[in-house]
């Protein structure tokens, strides 16, 4: 059940071999589908991509066909105040409401990622503070 | 019970404590002179534990004919195969399904995996590649760490070998009709 302020990200298990995340990015595109931001975690063996995206759904049905494996996850987006020390003022925000931050990354625009370790306690801490949460429609449109 | 004379070329069977017989593993029947089979064993010394046409699962041939050496017993090729799926791994002997188990016990999958031996440096080294289907992928990438740290783990266990763990992409496992090629050994036999 997808909350209204979470965003579905995509886990993709990619091998250490040159051209894995291209395969990727090339399989989304041929299906219609745009990417609105994305991470490489890495390791020396092996990478995970994370993906988030217009259509998740039609994405992971998209790479699963492709022969990748892939996850979903929760994940919450904040619109970031387009400035020197925009960043720094929300991830103040959201520490102060005691949020724990698994990983961060950027997306499109002032968009940011935030993957946090209980998703449903961080949305409410989150509620009545100053931080501009975006939905999932609102990244598809861009 | 044997051992390669000067000429190299087959190892002599010591004929006076053991009577040797190659026979077709999947019918029983003995074997000819020259025909690949089961070397099949029996101990004529042997006190208190003798063995009677004990199945080896080594693949060889005899040779009864004379040798340069001047030796007139039989001699046997070089094991290369045996009928099972046996490995031997730094002295260790390996059967894949254990490996299968210990997914098997972990995961409750048995996810597609493959064992490749190779010897570096005069040391053997086996690893164990495991196809990351959805059930084991986790986002969180201590998940991942923890995962192969257990396998390695639990492999160590129940073989008494480290083992390396590796994780690849479904369908890099080598498939042939269907079935997977469990193991592939790069040692060569010198």
């Amino acid at each position: 059940m997808t909350r209204l302020s979470e965003v579905i990200q995509l886990s993709v298990f990619i091998a250490n071999e040159s051209g894995r995340v291209s395969e990727v990015s090339k399989a989304l595109g041929e299906a219609g589908i745009n990417i609105r931001g994305f991470s490489v975690s890495d390791t020396a063996d092996y990478g995970i991509l994370r993906l988030i995206v217009d259509k998740p759904a039609e994405a992971h049905e998209t790479l699963k066909n492709a022969g990748f494996t892939v996850k979903e996850s929760g994940v919450i987006c904040v619109d970031l105040p387009d400035q020197p020390g925009g960043l720094a003022s929300v991830l103040k925000i959201v520490s102060e409401a005691g949020v724990n931050i698994e990983y961060v990354y950027s997306l499109i625009g002032t968009y940011v990622v935030l993957n946090v370790a209980h998703l449903e306690r961080a949305l409410a801490l989150l509620k009545d503070r100053p931080v501009r949460i975006v939905t999932q429609e609102e990244i598809a449109a861009g | 019970m044997s051992g390669e004379c000067e000429c190299r070329c087959g190892l002599h069977i010591n004929e006076d404590h053991f009577l040797a017989e190659v026979v077709d593993p999947t019918t029983g029947r003995t074997l000819g002179e020259g025909e690949e089979g089961e070397l099949v064993l029996t101990s004529l010394t042997k006190e208190a534990f003798p063995v009677l046409r004990y199945r080896t699962h080594d693949l060889t041939a005899l040779d009864r004919g004379p040798c340069q050496c001047g030796r007139t017993s039989a001699r046997m090729r070089k094991v290369r195969h045996r009928t099972d799926d046996m490995l031997i791994v730094r002295g260790v002997n390996v059967y894949p399904s254990q490996v299968e188990d210990v997914l098997l016990k972990i995961e409750g999958i048995a996810p597609h995996y493959q064992i490749v031996v190779d010897r570096e440096h005069g040391m053997d080294r086996m690893e164990v590649r495991i196809e990351v289907a959805e059930e084991i992928f986790s986002d969180v990438r201590a998940d991942m760490v923890a995962f192969t740290g257990n396998v390695s783990d639990r492999l160590n266990e129940v073989l008494g070998l480290g083992v390396k763990v590796t994780l690849v992409e479904p369908g890099t496992v080598e498939r042939t009709a269907g079935k997977t090629r469990h193991v592939i050994d790069n040692r060569s036999i010198e």
